[in-house]
């Protein structure tokens, strides 16, 4: 070491030493500080539904509908036109071309597969065990068949295919396990899945390998939700004879998707049928 | 010379100025809680309060027993109180950390009996005396409450010891909140260089060994954090100690606990955020009402049971990813199966992994829909749930994210990589199979990586393929060379009709 080099070692060693002070100081709280504890026990904020017995709602009645659209339905967009698929073409719309069935609209300008549900089962209302038997949620010409469904939690859903191509399903619940599976070519057993919690609203179910695939699922923790037909029309049976507020849901309710009707409050009176028709604009959608 | 001297120390002031500007230790929120501010003020308030009484700020954390989060906790009893703020206490395990003894217990928390737990912080603890003097600062009742013979809990000191770690080695990425921003991640998203440091807070892991739909494991984490990322930004951390590491995993899952459950409060609220261009719900006033705005204890109690039931099953050994038949062995046979498979319209890996291997099979030229919005994302490319821009791999580098083991390729086969379009073949494709492909993409970058997009075989290198062009699964390697001499005529290719014995049916 040269006697010329040792003042800048020292200039240097200074220069780190303020440094890392300045590091330490000028940052207060930062990274090196010992952080404080404090415990917070789990369970208290729990909703506690104990106390009273809840009294049990005596009878049941049904309630139908439909859902229409006001205005001129707009002609769903061709999204693959027959058979100019760019992948598995001999399948994918090769029948007929793939249009967009986020909006159906049907006879009489009535909307299919609006959603209409129970959220939260009203107290008192008995609630009957789901299906044994399952589901089945198929696809065909790359097109999810149904378009949209309702199941109860736990209750097997088998994913088929009549394809003679590889599909995979991957679901988007809000609390219930996902899952991302390959669907075999021309899968007749049917892949087993369930949804192992009660979901607040629809969720989107597709396929990554044809990016146009969707459905949507909803899994309910009692029997009350079903999705309008073709006409529009629905009808809900067996309803707990009490005060009910049921959702109406689309999946392009202002244009992305969500409530159509966040609350319709429905009093359903023992073995009588009540009827709600109910109406939206084109403006609802989003267009 | 004379100015280099100056200008050195005045280099060293900059710091000063410059350096915790936009680095503060403080839990950044969701950006959709500033949105809520425009429309429900209440609601974002609540948002933020919940979080902060659940999870603290990062210098005064909070360990929240509703999660299954290892705090770090060590019990024992009260022997005697000589002070207010003294406690004489016996402790069921030796307390002795080797890590870090000066600063044994500082500032943990102190939960005396079956107390609501109060504000009451140690301030320090002697072994030598079982003396532990608790913070007067932090510590709103007095220690005499404590007859003696009280049981005594002292919490998080191992949550501590993750947040300072987690600082120094994975802030940088990860950011202070977890979120994937922290200081050096813009360097690293530039959009070329992927991918970018995980988002902790959705609780979604890609590389682990849990099955389809359940959360990532402590063992798995450990394992990222120890090996890295091969071909990632996350290196390897193989020499920290076992206690450190320990740490950080817990405050990691810590991290992801608390931005799930903030995801969930505002996933109850979402009806309440304005639309894309800002206006507010209609009938505002009835929706605060009916989500509980001011209070949501319900809706925060649900979004607790969900992310610890979550995080509960990952632990259980029943939910992993388990083979029930060893690995296969590694002949030319089986990786003929496996590439028979690759290609197979049944299983068709090639698909999305192109014919060669090289993740170019497609879909990159798509747009999809973006699953939360249900709107075509803007420019064409899979996506992780990230909403990030992913490639399927090119197997033919050798380098594999979710390790290299054949245990490790099996279970990306098998259950996919966790929030990706990577999906899993478990409930298509035979456990068998499974391992025949796992031999053939293994094979890939040494001795498969010979087939070129359309499925051609590249001249020259086709020993383990020879085979089935001569209908022989008997012979292997010795091909090499008489191939050679075949350059200007590529051998046909392997894409159609893979035998029937690849058929899931027709296998015992």
């Amino acid at each position: 070491m040269t006697p010329n080099m040792r003042p800048i070692h020292l200039t240097i060693l200074a220069t780190l030493a303020v440094t890392s002070a300045s590091l330490q100081l000028g940052c207060g709280k930062g990274a090196s500080a010992t952080p404080t504890i404090t415990y917070k026990a789990g369970g208290d904020s729990a909703a506690a539904n104990g106390g009273e017995p809840v009294k049990q709602i005596d009878g049941s009645g049904t309630l139908n509908g439909t859902i229409t659209l006001v205005g001129t339905a707009p002609t769903p967009a061709v999204i693959v036109a027959k058979g100019t698929a760019k992948r598995d073409a001999t399948v994918c719309g090769a029948a007929m071309a793939i249009v967009d069935e986020s909006l159906q609209v049907g006879t009489g300008n009535g909307i299919a597969n609006v959603f209409i549900y129970i959220d939260k089962t009203p107290p008192g209302a008995s609630v009957p065990d789901p299906p044994t038997t399952p589901a089945t949620f198929d696809q065909k010409g790359c097109v999810f068949r149904p378009h949209v469904l309702v199941v109860r939690t736990n209750q097997e859903i088998l994913i088929k295919s009549q394809d003679d191509a590889g599909h995979n399903t991957q679901t988007y619940p809000g609390r219930s396990r996902s899952f991302n599976g390959a669907i075999k070519a021309l899968e007749q057993d049917g892949v087993p899945i369930s949804y192992n919690k009660h979901e607040r609203t629809p969720f989107p179910v597709k396929c990554s390998m044809h990016s146009w695939m969707q459905a949507f699922h909803i899994a309910l923790d009692h029997p009350w939700g079903t999705v309008t037909k073709a006409d529009g029309s629905f009808e809900l049976k067996d309803l707990p004879a009490t005060d009910i507020t049921l959702r109406v849901w689309h999946e392009k309710a202002g244009g992305k998707g969500g409530f159509l009707k966040r609350s319709l409050k429905v009093t359903i009176s023992k073995d009588q049928t009540s009827t709600q028709d109910l109406e939206f604009q084109l403006s609802d959608f989003g267009l | 010379m004379i100015s280099r001297r100056l200008i050195l120390p005045l280099l060293a002031l900059l710091p000063l100025g410059f350096g915790c500007a936009g680095n503060r230790a403080e839990f950044v929120n969701d950006e959709r809680v500033a949105q809520l501010d425009t429309t429900s003020p209440v609601a974002a308030d609540n948002v933020r309060n919940s979080l902060l009484e659940h999870f603290g700020t990062p210098n005064d954390l909070v360990a929240w027993g509703a999660l299954p989060i290892n705090y770090g906790e060590i019990t024992g009893t009260v022997l005697s109180a000589p002070d207010a703020h003294t406690l004489r206490i016996s402790l069921d395990t030796d307390p002795t950390d080797p890590t870090d003894p000066t600063e044994q217990f500082s500032q943990v928390a102190v939960v005396l009996g079956d107390e609501t737990p109060a504000h009451r912080t140690a301030a320090h603890y002697d072994a030598a005396t079982h003396t532990l003097t608790l913070d007067p600062l932090h510590s709103a009742a007095p220690a005499a409450a404590a007859a003696p013979g009280t049981p005594i809990r002292l919490i998080g000191h191992k949550l501590q010891a993750g947040r300072k770690a987690f600082m120094r080695h994975c802030m940088h990425c990860h950011g202070v909140t977890g979120d994937g921003n922290g200081p050096t991640a813009r360097y690293i998203s530039n959009h070329r260089l992927n991918p970018q440091p995980r988002d902790f807070r959705r609780g979604l892991f890609k590389f682990t060994s849990t099955k389809d739909g359940y959360n990532v494991s402590r063992e798995d984490l450990r394992r990222t954090v120890r090996q890295g990322l091969a071909g990632t930004y996350m290196p390897s951390f193989l020499l920290m100690k076992s206690e450190e590491l320990d740490a950080i995993i817990e405050y990691v899952r810590f991290l992801a606990m608390r931005g799930e459950v903030e995801r969930r409060l505002l996933a109850h609220l979402k009806d309440l955020l304005p639309d894309d261009d800002g206006t507010p719900p209609v009938d505002l006033k009835t929706l605060e009402k009916e989500l509980a705005v001011d209070g949501f204890a319900e809706a925060l109690a649900d979004a607790a049971a969900l992310v610890a039931e979550d995080w509960t099953n990952a632990e259980d050994p029943q939910n992993g990813v388990v083979p029930t038949m060893a690995r296969l062995p590694d002949t030319p046979q089986s990786r003929l199966k496996g590439r028979n498979l690759f290609i197979s319209t049944k299983v068709n890996c090639a698909k999305c992994h192109g014919e060669g291997g090289r993740g170019n099979g497609g879909f990159l030229d798509e747009k999809h829909k973006n699953p939360e919005t249900q709107q075509d994302y803007d420019t064409p490319g899979l996506r992780d749930d990230w909403h990030n821009i992913i490639r399927p791999r090119n197997l033919t580098s050798g380098v594999y994210r979710g390790g290299r083991r054949p245990l490790d390729v099996f279970r990306r086969v098998s259950v996919g990589i966790k929030a990706t379009p990577m999906v899993g073949f478990a409930t298509n494709v035979l456990e068998e199979d499974r391992w025949h492909i796992v031999n053939y993409v293994l094979s890939i970058p040494v001795d498969g990586a010979f087939f070129d997009e359309h499925g051609q075989q590249y001249h020259g290198r086709v020993r383990l393929f020879e085979t089935h062009k001569h209908d022989s699964h008997d012979h292997d390697h010795d091909h090499d060379h008489d191939h050679d001499h075949d350059h200007d005529k590529p051998t046909p290719s392997t894409t159609t009709t893979p035998s029937e014995s690849q058929d899931k049916k027709s296998q015992p």
